[in-house]
């Protein structure tokens, strides 16, 4: 009678609490040392500080993506449904985070670029970038729970994966005359060590916030087993 | 809208949608698991 996901709601594991924890220190440690710590930037001036967790959310969709990538390739060879799941669980985190990219970018670009958007090499692969995993949410969402949404899903999620190299590349592929987005940003260290501190707590919390997503899938097959018992 | 307006604004977009995220996982958890424990007790009661 019980479900074999019915772990799920269970009480977190005591690792998982702790990261819950050392996640809510670290972002507020995170926001002194960008707020106080790293000095106002001379070009750009204040506007400049959207860039300690801009460029982190880039980094954590681009991780999301990898891990999609890998997961979805060792779903299509092993069929181990688990791997599905952590693939469909970091698609969304991912699109949350290129989302957090796509606001931030042109907040941070208004004032400094005089436009909210361009279509440069940069800006417009990203925007490809959220829609492909986008376009991977909604065959998830119409297509089903079956095998064959699944191995359609990661077939996309492979192959929506190049896309990321492309917008991290960019800034070399293309002339520098074709872009705004800067080719690298020079930072001190005190700016170092925010933006690093930054990085890290994203990165942490791309952890925490797959291992609550995998769980909430879990939970949701597990109530569809019991769905299918009361059914039987 | 001055550049502290801009930061704000960045700011709270980001905090704000992690949060609306997150707690929309924290929700659907909650939601299934009362459906699980009842779905639990029907089958219970109908052995």
């Amino acid at each position: 009678m019980n479900s074999q996901y019915e772990d799920a709601f269970s009480q977190d594991h005591i690792g998982v609490k702790i990261l819950g924890y050392v996640l809510l220190f670290l972002m507020f440690f995170s926001f002194l040392l960008i707020a106080w710590y790293a000095p106002v930037e001379r070009t750009m001036g204040l506007v400049q500080k959207i860039f300690y967790y801009h460029v982190p959310s880039a980094w954590v969709a681009f991780l999301a993506f990898g891990v999609v990538f890998v997961c979805s390739i060792l779903y299509l060879t092993s069929k181990d449904k688990k791997w599905d799941i952590y693939a469909a669980s970091s698609v969304e985190i991912g699109v949350v985070f290129a989302l957090i990219v796509l606001i931030t970018g042109p907040i941070w670009a208004r004032p400094v670029w005089g436009v909210w958007w361009t279509w440069e090499p940069r800006l417009t692969t990203t925007l490809i970038l959220f829609l492909i995993y986008v376009a991977y949410l909604l065959l998830r969402y119409f297509g089903g729970q079956n095998d064959r949404t699944a191995k359609f899903s990661a077939v996309l999620g492979i192959i929506g994966f190049i896309d990321v190299p492309l917008v991290y590349l960019s800034i070399n592929w293309w002339s520098a005359e074709a872009q705004v987005h800067p080719q690298r940003i020079g930072m001190g260290p005190e700016m170092k060590a925010a933006f690093f501190v930054s990085l890290f707590t994203f990165t942490l919390l791309y952890i925490y916030l797959l291992i609550k997503r995998v769980r909430a899938t879990h939970a949701a097959l597990a109530v569809d087993e019991l769905r299918e018992q009361r059914d039987e | 809208m001055n550049n502290f307006g801009f930061v704000l604004a960045a700011y709270t977009i980001i905090w704000g949608l992690l949060a609306i995220y997150l707690g929309s996982i924290t929700v659907k958890v909650s939601r299934l698991r009362k459906e699980y424990n009842h779905l639990k007790e029907y089958l219970a009661d109908k052995q």
